[in-house]
């Protein structure tokens, strides 16, 4: 491969600098690539809008440039502007989106190949995010879907053994976790627009609860964005699994820990 | 004392090889007072330091002035000084730089070059860097991250030649170099050791030992002709230290191999009989390489800005009619820096120079803005006007 580009589009805190330049670069570099991979933002404040342009391939490369046209554009966040994100992607590209439901995305743009998973969930899950950080760290589930999809589209694979060696030296703690999240974002990372196992929501995530630690303050219903928590008129919270998108606001905001947020990818809880 | 730091290939940022080169120059004393964006070069000297990885005494200061005063401390006492700064801290360097360029006090600053405000910007121009072109001061500029670690070399080795004896400035753009991660293969401190010696302090330069029970009057000489003496002297320092720049670049390709450093001054590519050369200098060098690939132009990537180096820069382009230059500043006469010197010198460069500037705060320059100011410079003549005007590249 002469030269692979892609465009990362996220938010202050969530991790992308560090994933480019001290996960997915140095990878490459061990993989034998030439690699360039660098950020541009304004202030550096958690939320703020930051971009990272990586470079890579068989040959040199001596360009100091943006990437005006990517061959793959990364979404860490859906909050930030879609035409913005998208801009010059040509039809046929690659869009990798962390969203825990990117249906809506494939029916806007169906002109991309459009992969999806819910990173917020595995970092939570892994205990590397917050679940009440609006911007909460989420590269490591990001790098691996990242990796996945360079195996789809590029034939490109990384070891385990490197990404393990690459991890190691990059990460000062929570390397167990991250390494964790790597793999469950290779394994949760599917195209948003194929068939879904039960044919409407998402089956790998799930929310359970609330459990008997509830009582019954409904914070969770008022905060829901998708409508997904009834309550019944005696106080039964259901949470409708065809309308939950497993954001996890819910279980962010209980202030009892009443609810949890599951993934099915290793069958183990948070 | 060897540096705990990694050796052969990495992925680094210029920032981090801007903080190896320090360690594997073995400096003395660092003096850190962090600024956007070359905040991680003091960072890093700062946690090697602090962990024992590198023996450099590190220093908070209480200003970019604070930092070039201790330099000044540290260089007359005969040790290896360096510092990182950007922008408006250089800038605030300004009064004491004089002071160490005109003592003839050699050490390195790492600037990464960032806008000048108003308006407020960190991110990449020339401009704060060459607000200096006016002092006897060796500037480099780096064109990828490998050259700012090699540069950080360089640089010791020209500032501390017995005859230079000046402080050097190495030059990287902010963000598009300072940021990036790319390939770069650090070199080994035992080779490091053979091209870079350990400082020999110029005795000329040294205050007398405090032992020395000597009173000596630094304040008020009131001695024009030494005063003079010094002037002229000056200019024989920076036109020694062209002379040396291929012996330095000699000396580095018999330790470490073959590079595109060439004789030191320039990176250059395309053929030497193309009717347009191009003239730019920093991160962009690349950029325009790739843009004119398949182009039969001449790129030359001037690496040493002070001093000029005019004489190899006339061989350069003698063989091009049309000379583009891309320069990253913009001075009071409406022309980039590397154009007033080209235009400053006719005589030398009797081709239509055509001035380009651009990258301003920070804006993209992309091999799409190159290739239309290529096709702008093959199909338009110049008027008499334009000869000393200036083209604004990319969107305005």
């Amino acid at each position: 491969m002469h030269r692979y580009s892609v465009r990362f589009h996220g938010l202050g805190g969530q991790g992308l600098k560090s994933m480019l330049q001290e996960m997915v670069a140095p990878l490459l570099m061990r993989m034998g690539f030439s690699v360039q991979a660098f950020p541009f933002f304004g202030g550096e404040r958690r939320g703020a809008a930051v971009i990272g342009y990586l470079r890579f391939g068989t040959k040199p490369i001596t360009t100091h440039s943006f990437i005006e046209e990517p061959d793959m554009v990364v979404l860490f966040d859906e909050r930030i502007a879609m035409e913005h994100a998208v801009h010059n992607l040509r039809p046929g590209s690659i869009l990798l989106v962390n969203s825990p439901d990117a249906r809506h995305l494939v029916e806007h743009y169906p002109q991309f190949t459009i992969f999806s998973l819910n990173a917020r969930a595995i970092s939570i899950k892994n205990t590397i995010g917050q679940n009440d950080d609006p911007f909460l760290v989420i590269n490591t589930a990001m790098a691996g879907a990242f990796l996945r999809v360079l195996e789809i589209v590029a034939n490109v694979y990384a070891h385990d053994h490197d990404i393990t060696a690459v991890l190691e030296g990059s990460l000062s703690k929570k390397i167990a976790e991250n390494t964790m999240a790597v793999h469950e974002g290779k394994d949760a990372v599917m195209n948003a627009s194929g068939p879904r196992p039960d044919g409407s929501t998402d089956p790998r995530f799930g929310i359970t609860g609330p459990n008997d630690r509830c009582t019954k303050c409904r914070l969770c219903h008022l905060f829901c964005p998708k409508r997904a928590i009834d309550v019944s008129a005696d106080d039964v919270y259901t949470i409708a699994g065809d309308r939950c998108n497993y954001c996890g606001i819910c279980v962010a905001v209980c202030p009892r820990d009443a609810l949890t947020l599951f993934t099915n990818t290793t069958g183990e809880t948070s | 004392m060897k540096p705990a730091i990694p050796t052969g290939p990495a992925v680094l940022t210029g920032n981090t090889a801007a903080a190896y080169g320090f360690a594997l120059a073995d400096i003395d004393v660092f003096g850190g007072y962090p600024i956007t964006p070359s905040t991680e070069v003091t960072e890093q000297i700062a946690a090697l330091a602090s962990r024992g990885s590198i023996s450099t005494i590190y220093r908070n200061t209480d200003s970019e002035l604070a930092s070039i005063a201790l330099g000044i401390g540290v260089s007359t006492a005969g040790g290896r000084y360096g510092t990182a700064t950007s922008s408006q801290g250089l800038a605030l360097m300004c009064e004491l730089l004089h002071w160490a360029t005109t003592a003839r006090l050699p050490l390195v600053i790492a600037n990464v070059n960032r806008s000048l405000g108003a308006p407020w910007s960190i991110h990449p121009d020339q401009t704060d860097s060459l607000l200096f072109r006016d002092m006897f001061m060796p500037q480099i500029y780096c064109s990828n991250v490998q050259e700012v670690l090699d540069m950080i070399l360089w640089a010791y080795r020209l500032a501390e030649d017995e005859e230079v004896s000046l402080p050097t400035l190495v030059s990287f753009d902010g963000f598009l170099l300072s940021h990036t991660a790319e390939n770069v293969v650090i070199p080994a401190f035992e080779d490091v050791q053979k091209f870079l010696p350990p400082r020999t302090p110029n005795k000329n330069f040294v205050l007398p030992d405090r032992s020395d029970p000597h009173v000596m009057n630094l304040q008020c000489p009131c001695d024009a002709k030494e005063h003079t003496k010094r002037k002229k002297a000056l200019v024989d320092s920076l036109r020694r230290a062209e002379t040396i720049i291929p012996a330095i670049a000699a000396d580095w390709h018999r330790i470490f191999g073959a590079s595109n450093y060439g004789n030191g001054f320039a990176r250059v590519s395309g053929p030497n009989n193309a009717d347009v050369a191009v003239i730019t200098m920093g991160s962009i060098v690349g950029t325009v390489e790739e843009a004119f690939a398949n182009e039969p132009v001449r790129v030359i990537g001037l690496r040493f800005f002070r001093p000029f180096p005019m004489r190899e820069l006339k061989a350069l382009v003698s063989g091009a009619s049309k000379v583009l230059v891309i320069d990253r500043s913009i001075l009071p006469d409406g022309m980039g820096a590397l154009s007033h010197e080209l235009r400053l010198r006719e005589k030398e460069f009797p081709q239509d120079v055509y001035s380009f500037v651009g990258g301003f705060g920070g804006q993209d320059l992309s091999e799409t803005v190159f290739r239309s100011a290529l096709e702008f410079v093959r199909t338009h003549a110049l008027s008499e006007n334009e000869r000393s005007q200036t083209f604004w590249l990319g969107e305005q």
